[in-house]
């Protein structure tokens, strides 16, 4: 294997953000508290909130039609009357169960197939390698685009076009990371007195690689939760009537002026929900560093 | 000198040996994803309902389903070698027509946003980094990892509320070809270029201040402060050139985020490229046309990143060796 551009490309973006220590809060930034509290609260009231509220997703109503916020509706109301908050929160578990779940399914696939490929070497990692290969010649949304066009739109169809391509990413960033930890002497002492394979890794090189794992995971998530609001904004993911925001900010792009809260609500969701997942990643790259500096 | 010549040719032909193959198994599963389909294709296409056996049977022979799968593989694989990918099943018309005409809007798009990224993500990313820990330095990266996690259609929303509702100085939407005039036709394309820059100008302004960083760290950056070299001759003169592999990288791996891009920010703002054609064959359910589309922008892909790969061993001399290069095995 050669250190193809997206490889490079996924070193640099994990171990790039080598940042100078700032001020910390028990050790933590005060934006990755605040990111944290989001996710939080976002998980907490996508649960609590509906029931606690009596707020309904589908149940149109005539006078609230473009409604903006107030007593009524929190956040307004869309086009058909629909409460636009409780659409948002129906909207959130469609993207936190497909962020959270095509990462941790192609996580779970995704190294093992690394870390064995850099401990084997030969055919076996030529094998995996090549394949990683063919499938990132597909840009990632192309990839998920034909997926659900050829299975059909469906909750499992999105979740599966967005899984596949991101599997040999993490294959890969785990095979350079394993091969960097099989280095250290004490793993070749391991290696001598004769551990087997699998408790080399599961127990040298698997706490090793963990820190920089968890960071890119949670920059994936980011990036699913990405490429099912873009699926969906091209008609393409979960289906109607179940709300996501990709599909609530494509049917209020006729209501630019008249109703801007259709996109603000969901696309304000959406982003706060990224930046704090890359911000959170972020900070397992700085303790990373910190411990290396 | 023979020798260093022989070795780059070595890894010339290894690196596009490597690329033929990826290829050709790109081909493969662009071939048997319309298998993927449930039921026959010709069924898929017609549709669940409404479809009779007769008209089945019949489009199936058309598409030449009802061959035996290799002998299928064999015609169609020739076929693309011979730049024929089948016609489209809406239109009639041959895709590889089809994606003549729509191709050099979306790689006009694509060229443009790169500019773009990369002449406001240079001056940023070095401006950053030669005030480490500033003021200025923090808001750049917050606006960076801003417009990283932002998709880009809402990137264009934000843009067309600003500029097209709100100021009404530039097209929502719509399409002006350069025959309409130049200008006219740059008009139209300002909002999606803008739009499409955005995520790549993040990211390299991310990297290339992380490498600085690691420029400004070494030894004969020390040197050249002490000899009292203006901060701005370090910057531009000595550490931006050491710092660009990673940036070189990763605008190689951008063209596929920005091939995605291409299709989201087509359909937004109407224009009629190859994203756009993509998004329209996927709800046409025209899958012979979805399959050529997909195998072109794939190839495309692969071939743009293979030329960023050799151009290393031409620009980088530590990665002329074979050595090297099996390190990176």
């Amino acid at each position: 294997m050669s250190a193809t551009a997206t490889e490079q490309l996924e070193v640099a973006g994990v171990i790039a953000s080598g940042e100078p220590r700032k001020r910390r809060l028990h050790g933590w930034r005060v934006s990755e508290l605040l990111s944290l509290a989001w996710l939080i609260a976002l998980i907490v009231g996508m649960f609590a909130l509906p029931p606690l509220l009596g707020l309904h997703a589908q149940t149109p109503s005539v006078e609230a039609k473009l409604a903006g916020p107030g007593a009524g509706h929190l956040l307004g109301a869309d086009n058909l009357g629909r409460d636009l908050l409780a659409r948002v929160l129906s909207g959130a578990h469609v993207s936190l169960a497909i962020g959270f779940g095509s990462v941790l399914i192609a996580a779970a696939i995704g190294i093992p197939i690394g870390m064995f490929a850099a401990y084997l070497g030969g055919a076996f990692s030529a094998i995996a390698t090549f394949c990683v290969d063919v499938i990132l010649a597909f840009p990632g949304l192309i990839l998920a685009l034909a997926l659900t066009a050829f299975i059909g739109p469906s909750f499992l169809s999105v979740l599966v076009a967005i899984t596949v391509p991101m599997m040999p990413v993490f294959a890969r960033l785990a095979k350079i990371q394993t091969a960097s930890v099989l280095q250290r002497e004490y793993v070749e002492a391991s290696r001598v007195i004769g551990t087997p394979m699998l408790s080399i890794l599961r127990r040298d090189v698997l706490p090793n690689i963990a820190e920089s794992m968890i960071a890119f995971a949670l920059v994936s998530v980011g990036t699913a939760i990405m490429i099912e609001a873009g699926l969906s904004f091209l008609g393409l993911g979960v289906p109607p009537p179940q709300p996501s925001w990709g599909s609530m900010i494509a049917a209020g792009q006729t209501y630019l002026e008249s109703g801007p809260q259709m996109i603000i609500v969901p696309a304000a969701f959406l982003v706060l929900t990224i930046v704090s997942l890359n911000l959170l990643s972020d900070r397992f790259l700085s303790e990373q560093g910190a411990d290396k500096g | 000198m023979s020798t260093r010549g022989q070795e780059i040719s070595r890894v010339v032909v290894l690196k596009l040996a490597r690329l033929v193959g990826v290829l050709f198994c790109v081909a493969v599963l662009c071939f048997f994803s319309l298998n993927l389909l449930p039921g026959s294709p010709a069924q898929a296409i017609l549709g669940v309902a409404g479809s009779s056996p007769k008209a089945v049977a019949a489009l199936n022979h058309k598409l030449g389903v009802d061959q035996p799968l290799l002998h299928r593989f064999v015609t169609w694989i020739g076929n693309v070698a011979h730049g024929d990918l089948g016609s489209s099943y809406q239109s009639g018309e041959s895709v590889a027509h089809i994606i003549g005409k729509t191709a050099p809007l979306s790689l006009e798009l694509i060229l443009l946003s790169q500019i773009v990224a990369l002449a406001f993500a240079i001056p940023a990313a070095l401006i950053a980094a030669a005030r480490r820990g500033t003021f200025a330095d923090h808001s750049i990266g917050a606006g960076a990892l801003t417009v990283l996690s932002t998709p880009n259609f809402v990137i264009g929303f934000v843009l067309i509320w600003i500029f097209a509702v709100g100021a009404g100085l530039l097209p929502a939407s719509g399409y002006a070809k350069v025959s309409e005039g130049l200008g006219a036709h740059f008009e139209s394309l300002v909002l999606p270029v803008i739009c499409l820059a955005a995520a790549p100008f993040g990211l390299y302004q991310r990297i290339l201040r992380a490498d600085l960083l690691g420029t400004y760290d070494s030894e004969f950056m020390s040197v050249a402060r002490a000899k009292g070299v203006s901060p701005r001759r370090r910057a531009l003169h000595h550490a931006l050139r050491p710092s660009l592999l990673g940036l070189t990288t990763s605008v190689g791996a951008m063209m596929g985020t920005l091939i995605g891009g291409v299709v989201i920010v087509e359909t937004l703002f109407g224009l009629p490229g190859l994203g756009a054609q993509l998004t329209e064959a996927v709800s046409n359910r025209d899958y012979v046309e979805v399959q050529g589309i997909v195998l072109v922008m794939a190839a495309f892909f692969v071939v743009v990143n293979t030329i960023i790969d050799l151009s290393y061993v031409f620009i980088d001399p530590r990665l002329r060796s074979i050595r090297a290069i099996g390190e990176a095995t």
